[in-house]
């Protein structure tokens, strides 16, 4: 019956979305219901945190305002655990009187034990854990609920948290240095260090939209109180929440007994689209008639019969938006090279077309082989038996019978030319569309943005290789008024990106040659040649080792690049390097992908960079990174090291409409000179990695649809 | 709800990419509908059964459904404010896919709806095993499972228990045409969702002339007639 509750959950997640209420009835109580989110955009009540989480996977983002403060959170659920998030604050007149102090902060918040009837839940988090310490702070807090509407925490804290009242450190740790440093690293030492205070909260769901929250307070504001910008009257706070639309949360509240506060927050969740799969209903299985031998396998012998199925196929393939690299036909078996430019969900663009070659190969092709092809090389190599998608289609579980039987393999050798429609190389395609490009939390500024008109060409010309490049019209934008000047003692092989958004706010965006290939067994290679990103252009070549079952993907990288002149044209200045890197990557399961990059940076420094990320089967994927060089804190400047987040959600999650197109973003509290990499197209791993066993079987739910 | 605030970010994304245009863009959707609509064939010679409300009120008249050269099914899904012909795209054994001129499929076992395409919340399949000899009989108990993707793209049963009765004779009128029939009430429940299904039987051969049946929690029920048998 477990299995039952499960896929009522999910159904009852998948109806709420839709807009369907039959779900609403059976509402959850206070205790187990999505946490609300306070003034730092994480489990709270205004000031102070609570143990409560976020549901699995909820993406929070919130704005807060009150008196010189503003804040803008950007939380996730990287597990139903933990909470963390990274935030952008404003502070007026803080530091210099007429100037915004700008402070980025990393949260973690750890729910360490569950609540029981009996028992509280408890959570211990860390705000501002790395930063410039303005908003450092630290907690252990629990929550219980009472009912249905009344939750009430108590915690104690530490840091910011424990500016007022505060009394000796329980654990004898009294000492708690001063921030030194650049911010970026992890306050070790400060950590529950100091003296601590207690706070505590109460939330009351006075119904299922509106809630009322009181909390007393042990951030006494000592500091903004110091400098004169904001008035503390008093320890409590007091504020009303209103979910406008689920999801949606609007507050307005009363605090310090001086100020009125309001705040906003957005929820959503990757796991829960808000539309299913639009696109057309798929061609219907077309069973053949009558029985094996009467399946005559003499057309194979005649050219010209051959070539008219592959003419069928491609009309049938390019009417689903899909197109034709290759057909070798025999009288038993059809191997048929797919680009596949639509289907985001790659197992569903495969059983599509092997129900289009149902309709399209003569009766006696048993064998279908569908080799995904991607910028002209076959990622692998996946064998369905025309008899099993007849038997199959309408089983009614047909997905958990069809998958076992479907081979997952490398890809056969390259087929020769007569298996290749005769118009397929060269072949020009282009595109022109708008772009944004935007610079996120600048130190000087929360948002820089450029907006304009981008044009893309590719010119295939034989399989693999190909020329294609991008140039930009800006329009609009505020890109260029960033005037920083770089301060940075190491070459400026990043930290001049202004520079180009200024002289080169139109210009070549990339202009490559690129040949890819499958030298050998499990292995795929690229070469690159030419403008390779905005700022750098040269020669790279990569290797990867990925065997199509493999959990484990293998990669090397070695480039010589040249940075280009600030006008983004066809110079180049003095600075050129040897940079590369030795990757591997790991699928760890459970929905989490490692990467592990260790080699040489723009700068010349040496280094790793390591990355998580959480992926979700739909195409989501959320994940942070971080880059130790032997570049020092002190070398590296402001952050102390790089790093950030970065996500990906596929256009298709929102539109309904399958589409390859990603929407993806990496976001860095700064972006300094050590720990840089090129930003060279079409690596490898994610070209291959979606059509390899992992990916395939992550998609299986979509073969029949 | 939730959908709003999505749908607002999905209609942002959207008019940014759909401004955009290029020799590699998609298809034109209605060459994907001739696909479908017509079967393979017609793909190739660009048949076109597609067309509007004029068209569909001019296809439900007596005149021109004695005319029409092959089985024609009309359904109306309140849900999506939606009403449409399809035509037969393929069959496999008793399955029988239903093609309607925008990409919708509907997939019908011996006039019991077994799954749907193109909708969005589609049920992907229906075990009926039980259920079936159940609405011919017009009584007992079944249990019906019907299986969905989640937004993850996992499959997710969905087990319901259904019991069947008997509603009597009803002369069913389609388009000026009367049949004998009886009808047959399948009510089912599956703790959190209740629905009822409906069907019309011929009494001289079993033939499902109409049923009212429930597609899933989202898309609620669709009403089947067909038109030309």
């Amino acid at each position: 019956m477990a299995v039952w509750s499960n896929s009522t959950a999910r159904l009852c997640k998948a109806a709420l979305l839709s807009g369907a209420a039959f779900c609403l009835a059976t509402g959850a109580s206070a205790q187990d219901g999505r946490g609300s989110l306070g003034f730092y955009g994480m489990p709270g009540i205004l000031d102070t945190p609570t143990a409560r989480s976020m549901d699995d996977a909820d993406i929070a983002l919130s704005f807060a305002y009150v008196g010189p403060q503003r804040r803008g959170t950007l939380a996730f659920q990287v597990f139903p655990r933990l909470t963390g998030s990274f935030r952008y604050s404003a502070t007026d007149d803080l530091i210099v009187q007429g100037e915004t102090l700008y402070d980025r902060s990393l949260d973690l918040h750890f729910r360490f034990l569950d609540e029981t009837d009996w028992r509280p839940a408890m959570a211990i988090g860390l705000r501002d854990l790395g930063g410039t310490g303005v908003f450092a702070s630290e907690y252990i807090v629990a929550s219980k609920g009472f009912g249905d509407r009344l939750d009430i925490s108590a915690g104690i804290g530490w840091g910011r948290l424990a500016t007022r009242d505060a009394f000796d450190n329980p654990f004898g740790l009294d000492d708690r240095p001063d921030f030194s440093g650049l911010g970026g690293e992890p306050g070790f030492d400060q950590w529950f260090r100091g003296p601590a205070a207690f706070f505590g909260g109460i939330e009351y769901r006075a119904t299922d939209q509106l809630t009322l929250k009181a909390e007393y307070s042990s951030d006494a504001y000592t500091r903004e109180e110091g400098v004169g910008i904001l008035d503390v009257e008093s320890p409590f706070n007091f504020g009303v929440e209103y979910e406008w639309r689920p999801g949606t949360v609007l507050g307005a509240h009363y605090m310090f007994g001086s100020e009125i506060g309001l705040s906003a927050s957005l929820i959503l969740n990757p796991k829960n689209p808000p539309t299913g799969d639009r696109s057309p209903a798929p061609i219907p299985v077309a069973v053949r008639p009558g029985n094996a031998s009467d399946w005559d396998g003499a057309w194979s012998e005649v050219p010209a019969r051959r070539d008219a199925f592959a003419v069928a196929m491609v009309t049938v393939l390019e009417a689903d938006g899909m197109g034709l690299e290759y057909l070798d036909l025999d009288a038993r078996t059809a191997r048929l090279g797919l680009r596949n430019d639509k289907y985001d969900v790659e197992t569903q663009a495969i059983g599509r077309v092997a129900r289009i070659m149902s309709a399209v190969m003569p009766p006696s092709v048993e064998i279908f082989v569908i080799e995904p092809v991607v910028n002209g090389v076959a990622a692998s190599s996946v064998t369905i038996r025309r008899s099993d998608l007849e038997r199959l289609e309408h089983v009614p579980d047909n997905t958990r019978q069809i998958m076992p039987r479907i081979g997952i393999g490398e890809a056969g050798p390259n087929p020769g030319p007569d298996a290749r429609p005769d118009d397929l190389y060269p072949a020009l395609t282009w595109g022109l569309g708008p772009y944004v490009a935007a610079s996120a939390f600048d130190p000087d500024s929360p948002l820089r943005a450029d907006a304009g008109i981008e044009a893309t060409a590719k010119l295939d010309l034989a399989p693999g290789l190909s020329t294609s490049g991008a140039v930009r019209l800006k329009l609009i934008g505020n890109q260029d008024e960033s005037d920083r000047v770089s301060d940075s003692v190491l070459p400026r092989v990043r930290s001049d990106a202004n520079i180009y958004a200024r002289e080169g706010e139109s210009g070549l965006e990339y202009w490559t040659v690129d040949y890819l290939m499958r030298p050998g067994e499990d292995l795929y290679a690229r070469v690159s040649a030419g403008y390779l990103e905005k700022m750098y252009g040269g020669i790279s070549g990569e290797l990867l080792w990925k065997p199509v079952d493999s959990r484990l993907g293998l990669g090397v990288e070695v480039n010589y690049v040249q940075q280009r002149d600030f006008d983004k044209l066809f110079g180049f200045q003095d600075y050129s390097i040897a940079t590369g890197h030795v990757s591997a990557y790991y699928d760890l399961g459970g929905g989490f992908d490692a990467q592990v990059d260790v080699g040489r940076y723009l700068a010349g420094d040496w280094g790793a960079t390591f990355g998580l990320d959480r992926t979700f089967a739909n195409g989501w994927s959320l994940g942070a990174f971080a880059t130790f060089t032997d570049v020092s804190a002190e070398e590296f400047g402001e952050g102390s090291f790089d790093k950030g987040i970065r996500f990906s959600a596929p256009l298709s999650w929102f539109t309904g409409q399958p589409s390859r197109t990603e929407l993806s973003s990496t976001i860095r509290p700064v972006l300094r000179d050590g720990g840089a990499r090129l930003n060279v197209r079409n690596r490898l791993f994610p070209l291959v990695e979606d059509y390899h066993e992992g990916e395939l079987e992550d998609g299986a739910g979509k073969f029949w649809r | 709800m939730t959908g709003l605030r999505s749908r607002t970010l999905g209609a942002l994304a959207v008019a940014f990419f759909v401004a955009a245009c290029g020799s590699a863009g998609e298809r034109p959707l209605s060459s994907v509908t001739r696909t479908l609509a017509g079967g393979i064939s017609a793909a190739i010679q660009g048949d076109d059964t597609g067309g509007g409300d004029a068209a569909l009120e001019a296809q439900l008249t007596r005149a021109a459904l004695d005319k029409a050269t092959r089985p024609l099914l009309l359904a109306e899904l309140p849900s999506r404010d939606a009403r449409a012909t399809f035509v037969i795209g393929g069959q496999n054994r008793a399955h029988v896919t239903w093609v309607g001129a925008d990409g919708i499929g509907l997939i019908l076992k011996n006039g019991i709806l077994t799954g749907t395409r193109g909708l969005g919340a589609d049920l992907m399949t229906a075990d009926i095993a039980t259920p079936e000899a159940a609405i011919r009989r017009g009584g007992g108990t079944a249990t019906r499972v019907h299986r969905y993707l989640d937004g993850e793209n996992q499959i997710v049963a969905l087990p319901v228990t259904c019991t069947y009765a008997s509603a009597g004779a009803t002369r069913l009128v389609i388009v000026e045409r009367a049949f004998p029939t009886r009808q047959v009430v399948e009510n089912c429940t599956s703790g959190s969702h209740n629905f009822e299904n409906r069907y019309w039987i011929d009494t001289r051969d079993g033939w499902i002339w109409k049923s009212q049946q429930w597609i899933g929690p989202e898309l609620e029920t669709v009403t089947l007639t067909h038109l030309v048998r």
